[in-house]
């Protein structure tokens, strides 16, 4: 059963000093006088009467807010609940792109479902059938064809993150029926959905054998790393980034890359980065890739700006803006490319980019992506 | 010497009806007349009441006893009294015992007086079989050196040097810096009086100077301590100054000619000095010194300078630094806070943008005597800023880069500086960023209602950023009006972090000379928060200032003079009586494996591991709470008055009769004990079963006893202490803990149920916990079936035998 007060406990809102600080780091609230992280806390914790309060909607999980709070009050999660709480009294979503996605979700819950997971994996990507490592591909097969009119290639990621693997003879294999990690249905407070998805990837896990989890993406990483053993207690996966098994192969030089000569500026997914604060790994990759360096953005690392990602519900101008500020931020370096290491990050950022000539029309692309591209010129050399 | 032969009285104690309302005293009397080495009883009706004490007296002469048993209260409350009143006709008071018949039994079993009166017999019969091992004691007595030693020479420990001195006290005080006079001489002005910090201070320092009782020692540290209240030794290190403060004019000849200029501390970096330099101009001593990390070298051919310009040649460039030692009574430690390094908190710019500033950068720049003859301006242009800000709580309250707790100064400072502006600069725009102003002290919330009165914004709210014009290098502030619901923007042209305070950085290092300890937030942890608040732990040690928690100078000022009363308490009785409560070790047995002195809270223990020469207890530093006893594997640490024969004969009185329906209980004496003792006066009403044993510290409950309860055929036994962190003897209860881990692994491979050694913290305030416990051992007693009692029997008396053998063994193989 949902137990609010133990979900606001977990969350630490009554520590809250209300001092406004989130208020002021918060990325939608410099968009949306409405929104006010403090008050929404304040709101539920001190009126008894709790009255559907629609600007939960907005917020983006960025943990901005977390980062600067006095007492580190776990904002998200604290909106997570309230989400879950709303849509347990009936609240309605507003489902961006047609609710697709989270029919999507939905689906792949399903016991019956038969995915055809592997018809895009490319012919020359070696699998070790018996490996109990797996690789964990998620939804980019899915997003592609989706956003195929934002013109995303989001599987390039996967496939040069599965061909990084091969090179530097890492053995995994691919899941036949895996099924999306559910992060964003529990961000939205889809508690059911998550963890009906949740349950069918670990009992395939479990099935397999499986003992360690490499991923590409940003969010699938968190949820099978922080999430997942936070309802099956501790599951004995480890689970890695990509770029966390990258870096010390470059490092021991276990594996070489190629360079290029384009500026590149790099922009931190706030999963990877202030939610498990990765921030150096990327960084080692691509300074080792750009042969010109890689010139940072005004906000980054810890301060890293969101890509305005909401988990497919309630998509609108405030979202736009942010969008828009990051692109202009990258614009403002000088770099040719924004690389990222986040499917949804390429997806919201090129959303923004399409059609709006006035947006920053800088180039994205997904780090493994750019890692793969360079193995190509150390062959030609 | 031959055993003297037991006569043990027992006078049982009505107390009105408190215990005869519910404890039939006449058969209890009656029956314990016939306890072995009992030769005499007696009921009395008040037996603390002078007639009663009269009749203990009167029977100890008459029956020639050398043992008595006071069947009544609490020995918390009455045992001084009955000490009193054995000693008064000669019978050493470490041979009375008192058995707690009414607030373990009577007042908690008010309307069972079958049960009550059982239960008041047993109690007698385990007091009656300590007393038989009861043994005379005699209470140490150690000279006390009439000397104090302060540590820090802020206000706090200049007024604890002063209080001492003018008593007649000789003291020492011995400060780190150059100079005497601490935070409190940097401030320019006092809350909520708002007077000249210095010309209040100034007079103080020189009459420290000037004291013929004190010797100060600066620009010094305490290097080593050892020894213990009323006998300490002191080693201090002298730092070479290069100048002789006892010759030097403070004439400035020195630092006009020397040539090497450093930013000043004194004045926070704002101005320069010279390498020769005095910290300040009312500096105590007033004499000049030399920084010899900056110093050409005390080569001639280097520089040299002021040697020449010295007319008094007081300079000496080859001084080394002395070795100071010093006998010391009590010591003082007064050795002040450090301030938050506000760095971190990037986001407020601190090393980015110039005009922002800390509260204590203010200070200087408001101070007449200050770097700006007290005109207030701004570092980047040094123009009279108009827009000021202030933010609060920087480094205090938070979890996040930096302290978790309230700095207590900072809000009355902000008030201050906000009132000292206004007073230069009546026009100035101020913004005060606050959350809460907490202006609780005398006078203080006067002082906040005329900071608004004059006109300076209250804003509710931390910024969430600061940003700087990199034309105007004025600052940009952007913070949630909380009060109203909106974001704000301010452009302002100075900026004062309200700096919270936090333990010194070498803090550490001190509280590991003085073998001290340091509470969660990382100030020093008193002996009691409430009621020893200037206590140290370890007697003969006090503190005053900031050094115990973030204070204001007045509070430091009132703390100084607490601790050198306590201090002069010391230091007056010329001799100190101790309690007869010490731990004694059998060199013969004592293999020098250092355990003892692991575990000691005091210290108070050393072992030569390697020269094999025994345990050295100073017992005078020991406190009695007996853990070495209870780790040492050998037995060979007697404590004394609760020792393992007085303990094991109490368990086995406990458990001689029906032992399966018993629960025995070890309570500490602070927490515990007494936390059955408000069960007791709260008349709240539990299961009969549990018998009691006293020891002072939880620490002190050797593995042995609780084995042997279990062998005696115990169902449940209770371990109980202070709760962790509260422990009476700074921190022995962690060993209690560690034991009693250890000890359920050992009874899960033995097979015993672990849950039959129950560990539970009591505090004295917990009278209802206590009964709730009670009330739990007694259903965790009825699961445990005879055979399972009868199973565990047999395996630990066989455990104790294989044990038995395989020291033999080991010792003929070693013969």
């Amino acid at each position: 059963m949902f137990d609010f007060e133990k979900e606001i406990n977990y969350t630490r809102a009554r520590l809250c000093l209300d001092c406004g600080k989130c208020t002021i780091v918060c990325p939608v609230a410099q968009h949306d006088s409405e929104f006010n992280p403090r008050l929404i806390v304040q709101r539920r914790l001190v009126q008894a009467s709790s009255l559907p309060d629609d600007t939960i909607w907005s917020c983006l999980s960025c943990s901005m807010c977390v980062e600067r709070c006095n007492y580190f009050v776990k904002f998200p999660e604290f909106i997570h609940a309230l989400r879950a709480e709303a849509l347990s009294e009936g609240a309605q979503l507003q489902c961006s792109h047609g609710g697709t996605l989270q029919s999507f979700m939905h689906l792949m819950a399903r016991d019956d479902i038969h995915q055809d997971r592997m018809g895009w994996l490319p012919s020359d990507i070696e699998l070790s059938e018996q490996c109990d490592t797996i690789f964990f591909v998620g939804c980019a097969p899915y997003f592609d064809v989706v956003f195929s009119d934002l013109e995303v290639n989001t599987l390039d990621g996967v496939k040069g993150a599965l061909r990084l693997l091969n090179r530097a003879q890492v053995p995994f294999t691919i899941l036949e029926n895996e099924r999306c990690c559910g992060r964003d249905l529990l961000l939205q407070g889809d508690r059911e959905g998550f963890l009906a998805l949740a349950q069918a990837n670990m009992k395939e896990f479990s099935r397999r054998g499986v003992k360690k989890i490499i991923t590409n993406c940003p969010e699938c990483y968190y949820t099978l790393n922080v999430d997942y053993p936070k309802i099956a207690g501790s599951t004995g996966i480890t689970v890695t980034h990509m770029t966390k098994v990258l870096a010390p192969l470059l490092r021991n030089g276990d594996l070489k890359l190629g360079e290029t000569e384009e500026r590149v500026t790099y922009h931190d997914p706030c999963a990877l980065g202030r939610g498990s604060r990765i921030f150096d790994e990327p960084r080692q990759i691509l300074g080792t890739i750009a042969n010109q360096g890689i010139v940072e953005m005004e906000q980054n690392r810890e301060k890293a700006l969101c890509c305005g990602a909401s988990p497919w519900v309630h998509c609108g101008a405030v979202n736009r803006e942010i969008q828009k500020q990051r692109l202009a931020q990258a614009g403002a370096t000088g770099a040719e490319i924004l690389v990222t290491s986040c499917p949804k990050c390429q997806i919201h950022l090129k959303c923004a980019q399409k059609g709006d000539r006035n947006v920053t029309q800088i180039e994205i692309r997904d780090l493994s992506y750019l890692a793969a591209q360079s193995l190509d010129v150390v062959v030609a050399q | 010497m031959a055993e003297e032969e037991l006569r043990i009285g027992v006078f049982v104690c009505d107390c009105g009806l408190n215990i005869a309302g519910s404890v039939d005293t006449e058969e209890v009397r009656r029956w314990a007349e016939d306890l072995p080495d009992v030769v005499v009883s007696v009921r009395n009706k008040y037996t603390c009441a002078d007639p009663g004490q009269e009749e203990i007296k009167k029977y100890i002469k008459e029956y020639k006893l050398n043992r008595v048993v006071v069947a009544s209260c609490t020995p918390r409350l009455h045992e001084p009294t009955f000490r009193a009143c054995v000693e008064e006709v000669g019978l050493n008071s470490y041979l009375l015992e008192m058995a707690s018949i009414r607030e373990h039994c009577s007042w908690v079993h008010l309307h069972e007086r079958e049960v009550a009166t059982d239960k008041a017999k047993d109690i007698i019969k385990i007091s009656v079989a300590r007393a038989r091992y009861l043994q005379e004691q005699h209470e140490m007595e150690i000279p006390v050196t009439n000397t104090a030693l302060v540590i820090g020479g802020g206000v706090a420990g200049i007024q604890a040097a002063l209080d001492l001195a003018d008593a007649g006290h000789p003291v020492y005080l011995v400060e780190e810096q150059p100079s005497i006079g601490g935070i409190m001489a940097q401030l320019d002005k006092t809350f909520p009086t708002m007077d000249c910090s210095i010309c209040v201070l100034g007079p103080k320092m020189m009459d420290v100077g000037r004291h013929p009782r004190i010797e100060l020692l600066t620009y010094s540290t305490v290097e080593e301590v050892s020894g213990y209240v009323g006998n300490f030794k002191v080693r201090v290190r002298r730092k070479a100054r290069y100048v002789d403060e006892t010759m030097c004019t403070a004439c400035d000849k020195c630092a006009e000619v020397c040539p090497v200029v450093v930013p000043d501390e004194f004045q926070q970096g704002f101005s320069s000095r010279k390498a020769a330099h005095i910290p300040f101009a009312q500096a105590v001593p007033s004499s000049y010194l030399i920084d010899m990390d900056n110093c050409l070298g005390n080569n001639p051919i280097a520089c040299g300078k002021c040697l020449e310009a010295c007319e008094k040649q007081c300079i000496d460039l080859n001084m080394q630094d002395k070795i100071v030692e010093l006998d010391i009574g009590t010591i003082i430690v007064a050795t002040g806070m450090g301030i938050y390094d506000p760095t971190q908190l990037d986001e407020y710019g601190y090393t980015q943008f110039d005009n922002v500033i800390t509260s204590m950068e203010f200070e200087r720049l408001i101070c007449g005597g200050g770097p700006t003859d007290g005109h207030l301006v701004r570092p980047s242009d040094q123009e009279t800023p108009k827009r000021i800000g202030f933010i609060q709580c920087i480094g205090s309250r938070t979890e996040n880069r930096g302290h978790p707790y309230c700095s207590n100064i900072c809000c009355m400072n902000t008030v201050k500086d906000s009132l000292l502006i206004k007073e230069h600069h009546p026009e100035t725009d101020i913004y005060v960023f606050y959350m809460d102003i907490r202006a609780f002290g005398k006078g203080f919330e006067d002082l906040f209602r005329r900071s608004k009165e004059e006109g300076v914004h209250y804003i509710r709210g931390f910024p969430g950023e600061i940003t700087e014009d990199p034309e105007t290098n004025n600052l940009h502030i952007k913070v949630e009006n909380t009060t109203l619901g909106c974001v704000e923007d301010y452009n302002l042209d100075m900026v004062i972090l309200s700096l919270g305070l936090e333990p010194k950085e070498d803090l550490k290092k001190l509280t590991n000379i003085l073998n001290l300890s340091q509470t969660s937030d990382g100030f020093v942890m008193e002996s009691h928060p409430k009621l020893k608040p200037v206590d140290a732990p370890t007697p003969g040690i006090f503190f005053a200032g900031c050094v115990e928690a973030p204070k204001d100078v007045k509070d430091s000022v009132t703390q100084a003079g607490a601790a050198a009363a306590r201090s002069a308490i010391v230091l007056n009785s010329g001799i100190l009586t101790m309690e007869a409560l010490k731990a004694v070790v059998d060199f013969d047995i004592c293999n020098s494996c250092g355990v003892c002195a692991k575990v000691c809270p005091y210290g108070a223990i050393k072992v030569d591991v390697k020269a094999k020469t025994g345990a050295q207890i100073t017992a005078a530093a020991c406190a009695g709470c007996g853990t070495c006893a209870a780790e040492c594997r050998f037995d060979a640490i007697t404590m004394q008055h609760f020792t393992d024969l007085q303990i094991l004969a109490q368990l086995d009185a406990a458990l001689e009769s029906e032992p399966e329906k018993k629960i025995i209980s070890f309570l500490c004496n602070w927490c515990s004990y007494a936390g059955g003792d408000l069960a007791g006066v709260s008349r709240l009403q539990y299961p009969p079963n549990n018998r009691f044993i006293r020891t002072m510290c939880s620490g002190r409950v050797d593995e042995k006893f609780i084995l042997h309860a279990f062998e005696k055929g115990a169902p449940i036994v209770l371990l109980s202490g202070c709760h962790i962190n509260d422990c009476h003897y700074i921190d022995a209860n962690h060993w209690t803990k560690r034991r009693a881990e250890k000890l359920w692994k050992r009874m899960e491979k033995l097979g015993i149920r672990p849950e039959r050694l129950q560990l539970e913290w009591i505090s004295a305030a917990e009278g209802p916990r206590f009964a709730q416990v009670m009330r739990e051992l007694e259903k965790m007693r009825q699961q445990v079936t005879p055979e399972e009692i009868e199973q565990t029997k047999k395996v630990l008396a066989e455990h104790r035998l294989s044990k038995k053998k395989d020291e033999e063994e080991d010792e003929s193989s070693e013969a």
